[in-house]
């Protein structure tokens, strides 16, 4: 296959980017996206220049590390599907795409398609944890948790933070994000005692780092590559309601 | 009252804010078209209507909640859409919609549509009857500040470019109450799978009874069946 790539090249973080054109005539429809990639960045390494930088870690799809556009698609045209698990047949011979790193403000661009997701671990450190106390792991069966509580929980757990969400959202917003973790949470037992506060800081420090709002597009849910569903979303609002308006004022609340 | 505040600062606080007035004003919308259905039965209902709803009590009661409510839903709105054009400051050279409409993408274009028809609609029926008489209205009728309903609306929509008007103008009225009204129920917590597909009945159901029932009252009077 010919494949003509028109790939998005940005020095640093405040360098200008431009997208730079390549082709690639000898891809392999058996390649994975990322394996594309890799052909293409020995021949331009083996001309003296950079390598298009991208990320990637376990090339399996659980890791959540790879990530960027395709074509105005996140992770690309392949659903439920991260780059590094979508094929080149995926495509046909001679197609022109165009890859660009995630866009918005709380992820700034690192380099070409790589960008920074640490606003993501701070939404987490905000009450993405329960509090408890370490020792021997306490016996399975001793809290009873419903089926379909674990079940919704188990879903939302499966967000990898890739961050397709906001970039795929017209708002750049994180609440598929922030509403997955919650909800993963905040439907255990485990996660009960810190389920207000958690509602709180989560939903505050999302806007913190600059996110956008949520204006149920559900563009973010048709390119999660682990299918988390936007009533995630309708939960993180609830959540939300009750604790800042509906019970009394909490230690740590962020409107002491 | 910081609790208030830091509510109506956060996003998700300002969402729930623009969604329940905005639950208010889908219930104002719904009940001035049946209100104005009387325009079937005839000028001494709708009159006597007109004339209920002048009471000084009612009158002003109905127009503070409008007027809260379009003013937290305006003032909302435009906080988010800002917040959203930083979220993004660098737009994509290709961006293609994957699951999001024509219409929910358009809600911040038909709301203003929606704020001019608002306007345009006091100045064409209302503001005749408030002193000054500023009337955008071909002969508008009234006695003592109450305005003679029927007269006044079968006349006005009977001209065919206002007629033209209120139908566009309904059809983008459409277009931000589908979106809303579903949008909406989400943005209030409600999540079961059965719950959202009756709110989505609902929205298109209620969506479809304001938009008809404002543009058969336009078509009758223009086609001067009543």
């Amino acid at each position: 296959m010919r494949m003509k790539l028109n790939v998005w090249r940005q020095n640093g973080r405040d360098a200008k980017g431009a997208f730079q054109k390549y082709d690639c005539p000898d891809v392999s429809e058996h390649m994975s996206f990322l394996e594309m990639l890799d052909v293409l960045n020995e021949r331009i390494e083996s001309e003296g220049q950079d390598p298009i930088a991208f990320e990637h870690d376990c090339r399996e799809g659980i890791c959540g590390s790879c990530g960027f556009m395709i074509n105005g698609a996140a992770h690309g045209p392949q659903p439920r599907t991260t780059v590094c698990q979508l094929h080149m047949r995926s495509f046909k011979d001679g197609d022109e795409l165009w890859l660009e790193p995630w866009r918005a403000k709380a992820f700034p661009v690192v380099r070409d398609l790589v960008v920074d997701r640490t606003a993501f671990d701070r939404i987490v450190q905000a009450g993405g944890y329960i509090s408890t106390n370490t020792g021997s792991a306490p016996e399975a069966n001793a809290a009873p948790i419903r089926k379909d509580s674990a079940d919704k929980s188990f879903d939302a757990a499966a967000c990898i933070g890739c961050g397709a969400c906001v970039a795929m959202c017209p708002n750049a917003s994180a609440s598929l994000f922030t509403a997955a973790k919650l909800a993963h949470l905040n439907l255990l037992p485990q996660g009960q005692p810190e389920r207000l506060i958690r509602s709180e800081k989560m939903v505050v420090q999302m806007d913190v780092e600059g996110f956008g709002h949520c204006t149920n597009h559900s563009d973010c849910e048709a390119v999660c590559p682990k299918g988390i569903s936007v009533t995630n979303i309708a939960m993180m609002n609830l959540g939300y309601v009750q604790a800042t308006l509906l019970s009394s004022p909490r230690e740590g609340s962020t409107d002491d | 009252m910081n609790f208030l505040l830091s509510f109506w600062r956060s996003t998700v606080g300002t969402k729930v804010v623009v969604a329940v007035t905005g639950l208010m004003l889908l219930g104002f919308t719904l009940f001035h078209m049946i209100g104005n259905l009387q325009v079937f039965t005839g000028a001494e209902d709708m009159n006597a209507y007109g004339a209920f709803l002048h009471k000084p009590e009612v009158l002003w009661a109905g127009r503070c909640v409008v007027a809260t409510s379009m003013i937290l839903h305006i003032t909302g709105t435009v906080r988010l859409v800002r917040a959203s054009a930083d979220a993004r400051p660098q737009g994509y050279a290709k961006w293609k919609a994957q699951a999001s409409t024509f219409y929910s993408r358009t809600m911040k274009f038909s709301g203003p549509i929606v704020l001019i028809y608002f306007v345009v609609h006091l100045l064409n029926l209302t503001t005749g009857a408030e002193p000054g008489h500023i009337a955008l209205h071909p002969n508008y009728l009234q006695t003592d500040g109450v305005p003679k309903a029927f007269e006044n609306l079968t006349l006005l929509l009977a001209t065919p470019p206002w007629a033209t008007f209120y139908i566009v103008a309904n059809l983008a009225l459409g277009l931000h109450l589908f979106h809303g009204a579903y949008s909406l129920a989400k943005t209030l917590g409600l999540s079961g799978a059965r719950q959202l597909r009756l709110a989505r009945v609902l929205a298109s159901v209620l969506t479809a009874t304001i938009v008809g029932g404002n543009i058969a009252i336009t078509l009758a009077c223009l086609l001067r069946l009543v």
